[in-house]
């Protein structure tokens, strides 16, 4: 039964992590898209990371699991990093990570 | 790392050969979804778990099998002409 609950959660967040991305790579070519994905499922693993069991299951484990990524997350700074643009790899390090943690404390501290 | 590895390889591979819906599946579907940064960032904040270290060590890892797998990936898969 748990892992249907990470199943259908898995199934609703990767395409609305994909669906977030594609819309927001219309406007820029920075991956503006994967880091709102990251604080926003930083943040909800941190409210749903004390709840029941199923919830657990349903939204820190399947739906944040499936809604952030840390693979597009390290080739986005690789691949500014190959291509020189350093301002943008350290950035999009640093603020990644630095919002994310803070939206996960915030998560914990309201669950 | 598997998913970093993976997506890596597949990356390279709708660089040289295009994107199909099978790539397009494998990359932003299945390994973007098998890797987490929501995990990463909340288990940063347990000590228990590791804490920063285990932050540093999944940066570290994610960076050398980059290093590795795409100069790989890049040197296996040709450009099609």
């Amino acid at each position: 039964m748990n892992t249907l609950y990470v199943i259908l959660g898995a199934a609703i967040g990767a395409p609305a992590r994909f669906a977030i991305d594609q819309y927001i790579r219309r406007f820029t070519r920075l991956p503006y898209g994967i880091f709102l994905v990251n604080i926003l499922g930083s943040f909800l693993l941190g409210v749903t990371f004390k709840s029941s069991e199923h919830m657990h299951d349903l939204f820190a484990i399947g739906f944040a699991g499936a809604f952030t990524t840390w693979s597009t997350f390290m080739l986005d700074i690789f691949l500014a990093y190959e291509l020189r643009r350093y301002k943008e790899a350290a950035l999009n390090l640093t603020l990644s990570l630095g919002f994310g943690i803070v939206a996960a404390w915030c998560g914990l501290q309201l669950a | 790392m598997i998913g970093v590895a993976l997506a890596s390889a597949l990356l390279v591979l709708m660089e040289r050969r295009g994107v199909t819906e099978l790539r397009h599946l494998l990359l932003p579907g299945f390994c973007a979804g098998l890797t987490t940064f929501s995990a990463v960032t909340a288990q940063s904040l347990e000590p228990r778990d590791g804490g920063l270290v285990f932050l540093l060590q999944n940066l570290i890892f994610s960076v050398v099998i980059i290093l590795i797998v795409l100069p790989l990936a890049r040197k296996i898969i040709p450009v099609r002409r």
